[in-house]
Formats: structure tokens, sequence, C-alpha cells
């Protein structure tokens, strides 16, 4: 009988050790597979988040740089700020280049019309000129008067029918002196006419040039920097939420740290069952006693088991399922910054100047360059015929002038008639000489006012081209001025451009930045949810026990039955060696059933027993 | 990379854009890790330089900064390189040796 006992116990405990050494090696496995889970997420996300931590911090400096004030600078402006302040100086330079308010009063004063309608000094050029005609009548007269007195002298007045004669000569010569500077006078009236029209629009358009577009353009550097404050705010908003996904990680870390406990029950486990299988020997003794001992033991140690398997397999869906989620919630999030940040990037795709609010800002801020190109080149071509036509005048006034100094010329052909007067004067009757002293006074008159009229006329004519030569003067420094504008205006568009394409970059590399967190944390979340290989060993294990337990609950029913028992006690010894394994964690509710009289020696066990 | 003396030497390539920066990093990091805080990068073969690159070179700035040592750049010759980063006035942020050929 006792043969029979053991042999029977012998077969079914080499069943339960073969179950119980399969139970090992799937654990084992368990193992590597869950270490390699935890591993794969300890080494990955702290780098993905090193990674994201300068890629974040990157672009706040990017845009401390570009679009906000850089308090390491001590609080100066942003390169973008300092560059549209740089455009409005320039801008205001080059529109200083046009005239200014000086000079402007100047030209309207000579050219331009003033309060009584019709203006001053060309006034006194019409007068200049037409006093000839006045000269003329005077010369006249005089011719008359000589002839009459020739006519009452009759042969002693011959003279005087010469005075008459040359007094008609100098009088045709005026005649037709004043007919040439007649049309010259008029091609200058009409040139005044011209000149004034075209200079008022001149001066109109740079004095609305300069009020009208440097307001708009302070007007769009403000919008430039509204959107661009607009455009920091939503990025900013961004690197805050993605602070936030990655403060996860630290959280993440610390959960991983629960590896060390599941794979210390493991090894527990793992320990336990090792004991099961060398506790097979007992049976090999074939005595009552051991094999009661054998199967009682294995079975209280393998119901333990089960606890413990559920509590590794429960505990490993909590370690891992929590990380998941963590990871999930993090993926998700990290998918609505990338989605909002990939909508911000398109607003930002150059070329796209509809909805790129940098690009119509910027934009705004070119076009006003380009104007004042524009003006600056009408500006320029309206110099050039300015000028043109400055030297019309001049051929005019040289017309007048070299006319005039023939009229001079023939009123000193006058002086030398008032000699021959004088002459005669001695020769005739006193009588006369009232007459004669009138004649000779009326010369002396004509003569002084051609005089006074030259003179009047240089002094005005000087006048006009001293104005005019400043003139010419201030256009030809405001024309060098605008000619250099052509670089200060390359200039600054290439800084619009490149700093408009630096913040396009750095907002388009912060999308791809995110994207790749984003493509990484999917990958380590795929990773995480393979769970296939652990599930299946968890059940290996656990149905490798149960069935080892059935087997044991078999052979102990037929022992008792053999040996007619109804209970047998476990041996403190074996229990004690089950409970040494159980050094960082015990499973109360198996631990007490197991131990129930032995609570009191829990405290004595080699390391401290840790309640999880 | 080379160091001499005290001093770390990086040498960059014709471009310094998002792949390039992004192995600088990983240079800097690890030299910044090992205590090195002198840093020179030279840019004599560089001929053009991206926002990712000079978005790297203005957090090294910072980071070398803060461990209280010196960042700067030098042998920029190519002209575009000049105009670039005087068009953005880079050199009020980082110390920047312009190469006189």
């Amino acid at each position: 009988m006792q043969m029979m006992a053991s042999d029977m116990a012998a077969q079914v405990a080499d069943d339960i050790t073969t179950d119980v050494q399969q139970s090992i090696l799937a654990l084992d496995k368990l193992i590597k597979i869950t270490e390699e889970k935890y591993s794969y997420i300890y080494e990955t996300l702290p780098l993905v988040e090193q990674d994201m931590a300068l890629s974040c911090r990157e672009l706040e400096i990017m845009l401390a740089h570009l679009i906000y004030k850089n308090p390491a600078a001590g609080g100066e402006p942003s390169l973008i700020r300092a560059t549209l302040d740089q455009v409005l100086g320039q801008m205001q330079d080059v529109t200083e280049s046009f005239m200014d308010e000086c000079l402007i009063q100047t030209m309207e004063d000579i050219f331009l019309q003033d309060a009584s309608g019709k203006s001053s000094s060309f006034a006194e050029l019409d007068k200049v000129v037409f006093d000839v005609e006045v000269f003329i009548d005077v010369l006249r007269d005089l011719a008359l008067n000589s002839i009459i007195y020739s006519v009452k002298l009759g042969n002693a007045g011959s003279a005087f029918q010469v005075l008459s004669d040359r007094i008609n000569q100098v009088s045709l010569e005026l005649r037709h002196r004043f007919d040439l500077m007649k049309p010259a006078i008029e091609k200058l009236n009409q040139w005044n006419e011209d000149f004034t029209s075209r200079l008022q629009s001149y001066i109109d358009y740079q004095v609305q040039f300069k009020t009208d577009q440097m307001q708009k353009v302070q007007l769009q550097t403000r919008e430039v920097d509204e959107t661009l404050g607009t455009v920091g705010q939503m990025l900013e908003d961004n690197l805050r939420q993605v602070q936030v996904v990655f403060s996860k990680v630290g959280q993440m870390m610390v959960m991983i740290q629960n590896q060390d406990i599941i794979r210390q029950n493991i090894e527990n486990l793992m320990k336990c069952l090792h004991i099961v299988t060398e506790k097979k020997n007992l049976t090999i003794e074939g005595q009552q006693e051991h094999l009661l001992d054998y199967v009682v033991f294995v079975e209280r140690v393998l119901e333990l088991a089960q606890g413990l398997v559920a509590n590794v397999d429960e505990g490993l869906d909590e370690s891992l399922g929590g990380l998941q989620q963590v990871l999930a919630a993090m993926t998700e999030d990290s998918r609505v910054i990338e989605t909002d940040l990939s909508q911000i990037t398109q607003g930002f795709v150059p070329g796209n100047a509809a909805d790129n609010p940098l690009e119509v800002a910027f934009g705004l801020v070119q076009d006003q360059v380009q104007n004042l190109g524009q003006a600056r080149d009408w500006i320029m071509a309206e110099s050039g015929v300015l000028r043109a036509r400055r030297q019309e005048f001049v051929d005019l006034m040289t017309i007048v002038d070299n006319n005039l100094e023939e009229i001079n010329h023939q009123a000193r052909t006058l002086k030398k008639m008032r000699i021959l007067i004088k002459i005669e004067l001695a020769r005739v009757d006193l009588n006369s000489s009232f007459t004669v002293e009138s004649i000779v006074d009326a010369i002396d008159q004509v003569i002084q006012s051609i005089n006074v009229n030259q003179q009047a006329f240089r002094k005005l004519s000087d006048y006009f081209l001293k104005n005019l030569a400043s003139f010419d003067r201030c256009l030809g420094l405001s024309t060098q001025r605008l000619q250099s504008a052509d670089l200060v205006m390359e200039d600054l568009n290439y800084r619009l451009e490149t700093l408009h394409s630096l913040t396009s970059g750095a907002i388009a590399a912060m999308e791809t930045e995110m994207l790749s967190m984003f493509t990484q944390l999917q990958r380590v979340t795929e990773k995480l949810q393979e769970n296939e290989d652990r599930c299946q060993l968890t059940l290996e294990v656990k149905s490798r026990i149960s069935s080892a337990l059935s087997h044991t609950q078999m052979l102990r029913g037929r022992l008792f039955d053999q040996y007619e028992v109804s209970h047998w006690e476990e041996k403190e010894e074996a229990l004690r060696e089950v409970m040494q394994q159980f050094t960082c964690f015990v499973e109360r509710q198996a631990l007490t059933s197991l131990t129930g009289q032995l609570e009191e020696d829990i405290g004595s066990v080699d390391g401290d027993i840790v309640l999880f | 990379m080379v160091i001499r003396g005290a001093v770390l030497i990086h040498r960059t390539g014709q471009y310094l854009n998002r792949e390039s920066a992004m192995a600088l990093k990983q240079e800097l990091l690890a030299a910044l890790a090992q205590g090195q805080n002198q840093v020179v990068i030279d840019m004599t073969d560089t001929i053009s330089v991206d926002s990712s690159g000079i978005g790297t070179l203005l957090l090294f700035q910072e980071k070398v900064t803060q461990l209280g040592g010196s960042f700067r750049l030098i042998n920029i010759r190519q002209a575009k390189l000049v105009k670039l980063f005087r068009a953005i006035n880079l050199d009020r942020f980082i110390r920047i040796e312009y190469s006189d050929n």
C-alpha cells in the first residue's frame, strides 16, 4: 500500500514539477518582456523630452529676439522692432531729401501766385519791359517837338531837323527792340504759368507724400507690431502647452520605478515555485508522513502562488496601464498642439499672402517702401524737367537783357544829341531857350529812365537767376540723396524679407519638431500597447499553476483516503522557508491564510517585509 | 570638434540647417556636460544658415553664458552670411569676428 501511494505520489509530483517548471520559464520571459518595455520608455522619453525642451527654448529665444524685447540685452527692442524703426527712420531721411519747407516757401515767393493773384516778381519784369513803350512815346513827342522847332527856326533850326531824325532813329530802334522783347516776355509769362503749375504739383506731391505716406507707414508698422504680438502670443501658448505635456514625463519616470517592485514580486514567486520543485524529493522517500507533508505544503504554496500571480498580473496591468494612460494623454495633447501649430504654420507659408498675417503685415511696409521708390523716381523725373525749364528761362531772359543793352546803347546816342542841342542853343534866339531846355530835360529823363530800367531789369534778373541757382542746387542735392535712397531701400527690403523668412522658418521648424515629438510618442504608445506576449505568458503561468494545483488537490484527496486521515498540518520549517522569499512584497491574504499561527514571527524573517 | 587648451572649437559645414543644427546641438550638449564652457564656432566653410541654425547659435550662446563661459563665431567670410548677420543685428547678441578675406 505504501508502495502504491509512493508511486502515485511520484507520478503526480512529476506532473506538478513539470507545470511548475514551465511556469518558472514563463515568468522568466515575462520579466524580460516587461523590462524591455520599461527600459524603452526609460531611455526614450527623457531624450524626447530633452529634444523638445531644447527646441522649445530655441523657439522662445528666437521669438524673444525677433518679436519681443530681449531681456538678455538689457530690454533692447526686438530685431523686428529695431528693423522697423530703422525702416521708419530711413524712410523719414529719404523723405527729408525731398524739398524742405524753407525751399518750398522760397519757390512760392518767386514763382507762385501770391495773395493778390499775381506773381509780384514777374509783374515787375513785365513792367521793366513795357516801360520801353513809354520811352518810345516820349521820344516820339520829342521828335515832333524838334520838327516843330526846326520849322519855326527855319534855316537856323536845321540842327533840330537832324535832332528829330536822330531821335526818330532811336525811337525806331527802341521799337525794334521792344518788338523783339515782347514775344520773349510772352514766352516768359507762359513759362511762368507752366513752371508754377509744375512746381506747384511738385511741391504738393511731396508735401502730401511726406504726411500721408509717412502716416501710413507708421500705421502699418503698428499693424506689424500687433500682428507679431498676436503671433507671438499664439506661439507662447503653444510652447506652454508643450511644457505641460512633457511635465508628465517626470510622472512616468516615477511610475516606472514600480518595475523594481514588480520584478521582485515575480522573482519571489519564482523562488517559491523553485521550492515546490525541490520538495519533490520528499515523495521519493515514500513515507506516509513525508508524502502528506509534501502534498499539503505544495497545495498551500500553489494556492499562495495563484494569489501572487493574480497580484503580479494586476500589478503589471495597473503599472503598464497607468503608463499607457499617461502616454495616451500626452500623445493626444501633442496631437492637438501639433494640429494647432500646423494651422498657424499654414498661415505663414511664404507666398500665401492672403492668409499669412506676417506676409500681409510685412507686405504693407514693403509696399510703402516701394511707394517711396516710386515717389523718388517721379520726383527725380520732375526735377529733371524743372532743371531743363530753368535753362529755357535763362535763354529768354538773355534775349531781354541783350535788347535792353541795345536800348541802353541808344541812350548813349541820345547823350551825344544832348551835346548837339547845347551847341545849337548857343546859336539860337534866346526867346526859344525854354523849349530847347525842355527838350534837353526830356532827353535827360529818357536817358535816366533807360538806365534805371536796365538796372531794375538786371536786379530782377540777378534775383531770379540767383534763386534759380539755389533751386538748381537744391534739386541737385535732393537728386543726389534720392539716388542713394536706392541702396537704402534695397537694404530695407532685404532686412524685412530676411526677418520675415527667419520668423516663418522658426515657426515651421517648431511645427516639424512637434510632428517628430508626436510621432515618437505614438511609437512609444504602440510599444506599450503590445501586450499579447505578456498576456499569453501570464495566462500560461496561471494555467500551469492551476493545473499543478488540481494535481496536488487530487493527490491530497487520494492520500487522505489511502491513509484514512481528514486533516494534516503543515510543518513550520517548511512555511518559514517560503516566507523568507517574501522580503519585499507580501500578499496579505495569502500570507495570513498560510501563516495564521506564525503572524508574530513575520518580523523575524530576514529583511523587512513591506505590505504593498 | 577640437579642443585647444581650454577652448572648444567646432567647425561648421557648408550649411547650418535643421539637420546639421541638430548634430551641432548634440555635440555641444555633450561638451557642456563635460565642463567645457569656452566655445568657438568656426564658420570658415559655411555659406548658408537658416532659422534653425540661428536658433541653435542663440540657444547655446545663452547656455554657455549661463555657465559663466564665452561663445563666439569666427571666420564669417561669405558675403551672403555677413549680410544676413548684419541685417538681423546678430552681433548684438553673439560676439562675431568677421574674416577680412
